[in-house]
């Protein structure tokens, strides 16, 4: 019965299995051993940890990765080489000793909770700084993940030390790399990127906008067919083409500011300014070339205008650099000139008269040094060697920085005007000599006449009678009114020719006092009364101030309303002015009248009111010698009351009182 | 009136001596008149004062006198030892500051010569202060 005893051990075999598989299971179940069943074509493999403890610790040993595990102080129970290659140290140097010194110090805290939350059975991550040994290393940054591990006895916390530098690295270069992406599409200029062969690798959104056709992989040349200007004489020819350009970029060279036009997508003219150099990681390493394409038609455009205003305009018209070399000049001045501006840059002040050239040069050199306008006359020489007067006027311009990057100047041909000036001033004082001269000599002749007809009037008076005595008074009011005249016309004449430097500090006050005794007579005649509201003290020759206000209130008395005349002297600051007046209440001047009166000779009246009709102009020529203003409000029948203004000094400005 | 007064008149416009003349009437001195019409003749007098003639008590004269201008005169009046003490008065129709400050920096009183009658008659009470007599 042989079937019978193989089926008994078949059926204590499969017993015996099952067994060791409950046993298994049980000692898993219970956690007394890890372990792994693997369904494999011999059977079931069940995989423990004991079977596993070798090749763990093969792994643990050889990741890339530190591990280490650690007691709830830090103190480290098992440490990897790649933790101790991370820090620098020896493994013996990390067993036993505390995590922490390796751990930068103001990640330690972080680090010291993470630790106590593992313990309590969450799983951490925490980014920290390891300190590796040794003074000048740089900080490891790391991660731990820290996992809670409990093996029967053993209480601690595993951890996984991950480098986090190569990924740094690769985050900043990622970055660097956008970074770069973005720049250039966002530069507004067409930044175009080629191979060593000159086909195109890259190119930013401007630059496909300005191509005709497709850029990337074609080559430069095509894509962007550039035509050089070739204003830029002094610019070796090899860099006029783009092949040229091209080729020395690749050599290294860097190639700026270069004047270039194109037609674009659109078919417009577009006009550049192109710049090129090598392009590669770095200058060892030349994988191509960079060409920034500027669009510069507006700016053209605008130059182009500016030019054509500059040479449509009658003056000469120029630019400098900001330390006052000519660099244009229009038609108008190289034809004046007879010469270029080339001829004309390198000593432009020799077109200066050499009379005029060390003020010129010395205004100049004010402006440039001062950053302020010029402004000068002077005579220039023509190529005909004629030398006509100028206006000289020029401008800085500045860039955003405030700094000057150029000047831009006029000179105007004021020779005519300046030759009818001469012709008018020297006729002018030639006027104002005779009428001096003339006025002067009258008055010998005049002193005569009234001193003998006086004469005649003491000696002879008491005999004459009829025809006789009103002869001898016709002739005294002749003499009296002559003699007036020509006083009040060298008064006239003295207002312009006296030097105004003869100013001086004066009481307003006492001038008018001054006034009232010399019009004694009239005041007392006419029973005027004068009221002042304090005057101030100013600065001003005394005899011009004496002059204005006597004839200002003798005119009150003169043309007063058959009531007594009521006259009020004051004045007041009005911005740097002083504003003086003199109110009355006289027969007042009609509105048509009011400008003439201060002419030489203008009188409204006929001789019922006696003037030589120039007391009004003497004050005029006053006042403006002082660039002061004189002028009425007046109504006639209600009174008038003349104005003149004088320039405040400084120093005087709390000098009024009262 | 102690005695007459011996007064040099130096004036190129006989008008102008006749109301000069009158003014010290007017003021009541008793004088004799010694009249220069240029100021050559009047240069040739002070050259020979002291030998052939008397220091006068005045010199009243003109300032724009034709031949030597009166500054000439006025200044050989102070180089001259007979007269350099006896005052001068210089009438003139100038008004201007210059000519004061010139007259005055000689030695000499300035009278700018009026307009009115009134006025000039005042000349003659004025020599008579400068006299004091």
């Amino acid at each position: 019965m042989g079937g019978g005893h193989e089926q008994n051990q078949e059926i204590a075999s499969l017993k015996r299995r099952l067994e060791e598989a409950t046993d298994t299971l049980r000692a898993i179940r219970e956690g007394e051993v890890d372990a792994v069943v693997v369904e494999g074509p011999d059977g079931n493999q069940v995989y423990t940890l004991q079977t596993a403890d070798h090749p763990y610790r093969i792994l643990v040993q050889q990741m890339n990765e530190g591990a280490l595990m650690l007691n709830r102080e830090g103190s480290i129970l098992h440490a990897n080489p790649r933790l101790s290659g991370l820090v620098m140290a020896l493994p013996q140097d990390l067993v036993a000793g505390s995590i922490q010194k390796w751990i930068a110090r103001e990640d330690r805290r972080q680090f010291e909770r993470a630790l106590a939350s593992a313990f309590e059975g969450q799983a951490q991550r925490v980014e920290v700084n390891l300190l590796p040994q040794g003074t000048d290393r740089d900080p490891v940054p790391v991660v731990f993940s820290l996992a809670p591990l409990n093996i029967s006895t053993v209480e601690g916390v595993c951890a996984v030390v991950t480098d986090l530098r190569e990924r740094r690295q690769r985050e900043t270069l990622e970055r660097g790399e956008l970074m770069a992406r973005s720049l250039m599409d966002h530069a507004t200029a067409a930044v175009v990127i080629t191979d060593l062969e000159g086909r195109i690798e890259r190119a930013n959104a401007a630059a496909l906008g300005l191509a005709a056709q497709p850029a990337i992989h074609h080559p430069f040349e095509e894509v962007f067919p550039l035509v050089f200007d070739n204003a830029d004489a002094d610019r070796a020819a090899k860099e006029q083409s783009v092949a040229g350009l091209m080729k020395r970029a690749i050599d290294g060279y860097n190639m700026r500011g270069l004047q270039a036009r194109m037609q674009s997508a659109n078919g417009d003219t577009v006009e550049l300014q192109v710049s090129a150099g090598p392009f590669g990681p770095s200058s060892d390493e030349i994988t191509g070339a960079v060409f920034t394409l500027a669009d510069v038609t507006a700016l053209r455009t605008s130059e182009r205008r500016f030019r054509a205003l500059a040479e449509s305009i009658p003056q000469i018209v120029w630019t400098t650099n900001s330390s006052g070399s000519l660099e244009y000049c229009n038609t108008v001045g190289t034809e004046y000139f007879g010469m270029t501006v080339a001829d004309l840059s390198p000593s432009n002040h020799q077109v200066v008269h050499p009379d005029d050239r060390t003020r010129f040069q010395d205004a100049w050199s004010k402006a440039l040094a001062t950053g302020t306008p010029l402004q000068a006359e002077c005579r220039l020489k023509s190529g005909r060697g004629e030398a006509h007067w100028f206006l000289i006027r020029a401008v800085p311009i500045r860039n955003l920085r405030g700094q000057i990057t150029q000047w831009f100047g006029t000179s105007t041909d004021v020779d005519t005007q300046k030759a009818i000036e001469n012709d008018l001033r020297s006729a002018n004082a030639d006027l104002e000599h005779f009428a001096y001269a003339a006025s002067h000599d009258f008055q010998e002749p005049l002193r005569m006449v009234t001193a003998y007809a006086q004469l005649l009037e003491k000696d002879f008076g008491g005999k004459l009678e009829g025809a006789g005595a009103m002869s001898l008074k016709y002739v005294l009011e002749g003499t009296d009114r002559l003699g007036a005249l020509l006083q009040n016309l060298l008064s006239y004449m003295r207002a312009n020719r006296d030097p105004e430097g003869a100013k001086e500090e004066i009481d307003c006050n006492q001038v008018l006092n001054e006034v009232l005794a010399n019009l004694q007579i009239p005041i007392e005649q006419s029973g005027a009364r004068i009221r002042s509201s304090g005057l101030p003290r100013i600065l001003c020759p005394r005899v011009h101030m004496l002059e204005l206000l006597q004839n200002l209130v003798n005119n009150a008395i003169k043309y007063r309303s058959p009531s007594p005349p009521e006259i009020e002297v004051s004045a007041d600051r009005k911005n740097g002015d002083w504003v003086f007046s003199v109110r009355d209440n006289g027969i007042g001047i009609a509105p048509q009248h009011q400008q003439n009166i201060f002419g030489v000779f203008k009188r409204l009246h006929g001789n019922n009111i006696p003037g030589t009709g120039i007391g009004l102009a003497i004050c005029r020529r006053l006042v403006e010698q002082h660039h002061g203003r004189i002028w009425v409000e007046s109504q006639v029948n209600r009174g008038s009351t003349f104005y003149f203004s004088l320039p405040a000094a400084r120093e005087h400005n709390n000098g009024a009182h009262a | 009136m102690a005695h007459t007064l011996d007064i040099v008149l130096i004036e190129d416009n006989s008008a102008d001596v006749f109301l000069i003349k009158r003014a010290l009437q007017e003021a009541g001195l008793s004088f004799s008149l010694r009249t220069f019409k240029d100021g050559e003749e009047a240069l040739r007098f002070v050259e020979n004062a002291g030998e052939t003639s008397t220091a006068p008590d005045i010199f009243l004269m003109d300032w724009n006198l034709p031949r030597v201008h009166g500054k000439d005169v006025l200044r050989a009046i102070g180089h001259s030892a007979p007269l350099m003490k006896t005052p001068r008065v210089v009438l003139t129709s100038s008004d201007s500051p210059v000519d004061r400050t010139d007259v005055e920096g000689l030695g000499a009183v300035f009278v700018s010569k009026p307009r009115s009658l009134e006025e000039f008659m005042q000349i003659g009470r004025r020599v008579k202060s400068i006299l004091e007599v």
